[in-house]
């Protein structure tokens, strides 16, 4: 008999991926400017209670993204080009 | 699918290996999410001044799962089945399993395949040429 494990997101490693999870302390308000229609377009989708998570969890994964960005880039910057094909291949298999 | 990182996973990327930057490149084409135990960064972690690659690495990553009771619970039942007492590769391998379909990245292979098949959850291995310090498992749905 295989392993009976939970696989729910959210399970008893505390291994959701939310990106706000690491973020995780005090609340800031903080002012900012955006469309107008992507503003009515957010709470349109989730709602005022929920707005400031959105824009909250959106920034969060901002940051993650750009942080790989710039890792990527200073690998590049010190070693030379990734493998092309070896990135290629990854992706493939990420998408499964 | 989300990636989790080992131990060796972060030496790698520490070493400057291009297995963990391609890796790396490819899930943010992808948007993946990138995982790291908090027992990975416990067992990798000495500092800022001597580990900049990983202070860099860790801010592009999404989630720390930490290791609360009941999963430790799960981790120690994970060892009982394996018969080791590896604490943070059976916590890596209980978090992927969790959380699959999950790629590994570890540089020691043995032993997270040792953990899948105690399991019984099938797997299978990226063919990573043999040139990079680290290896990809792949755990099957």
């Amino acid at each position: 008999m295989p392993m009976r494990t939970p696989r729910s997101k959210g399970s008893i490693f505390g291994t959701d991926d939310d990106p706000l999870a690491r973020f995780a302390g005090p609340v800031q308000t903080v002012a900012a400017s955006v469309p107008r229609t992507l503003a009515e377009a957010i709470r349109a989708k989730v709602g005022k209670r929920e707005f400031s998570s959105f824009v909250a969890r959106a920034m969060a994964r901002e940051l993650a993204d750009q942080n790989r960005a710039a890792y990527v880039a200073s690998y590049e910057e010190d070693h030379g080009p990734i493998d092309p094909e070896l990135t290629a291949r990854l992706e493939v298999l990420f998408a499964r | 699918m989300r990636i989790i990182l080992d131990s060796g996973a972060i030496i790698a990327s520490e070493r400057n290996d291009p297995m963990m930057a391609a890796i790396v490149k490819a899930a943010r084409k992808n948007r993946i999410p990138i995982l790291v135990p908090a027992t990975v960064v416990a067992e990798t972690w000495r500092g800022p001044s001597t580990h900049t690659r990983s202070a860099h690495l860790f801010g592009s990553i999404d989630g720390f799962p930490d290791l609360n009771e009941q999963g430790a619970r799960q981790v120690g039942a994970l060892l009982a089945f394996s018969n080791t007492a590896a604490i943070v590769d059976g916590n890596v391998v209980a978090i992927a399993i969790a959380l699959r379909p999950a790629t590994i990245v570890t540089s020691d292979v043995h032993e997270i395949e040792h953990l899948l098949k105690s399991a019984k959850i099938p797997h299978a291995l990226f063919d990573a040429h043999g040139a990079a310090a680290a290896q990809i498992i792949i755990i099957g749905i």
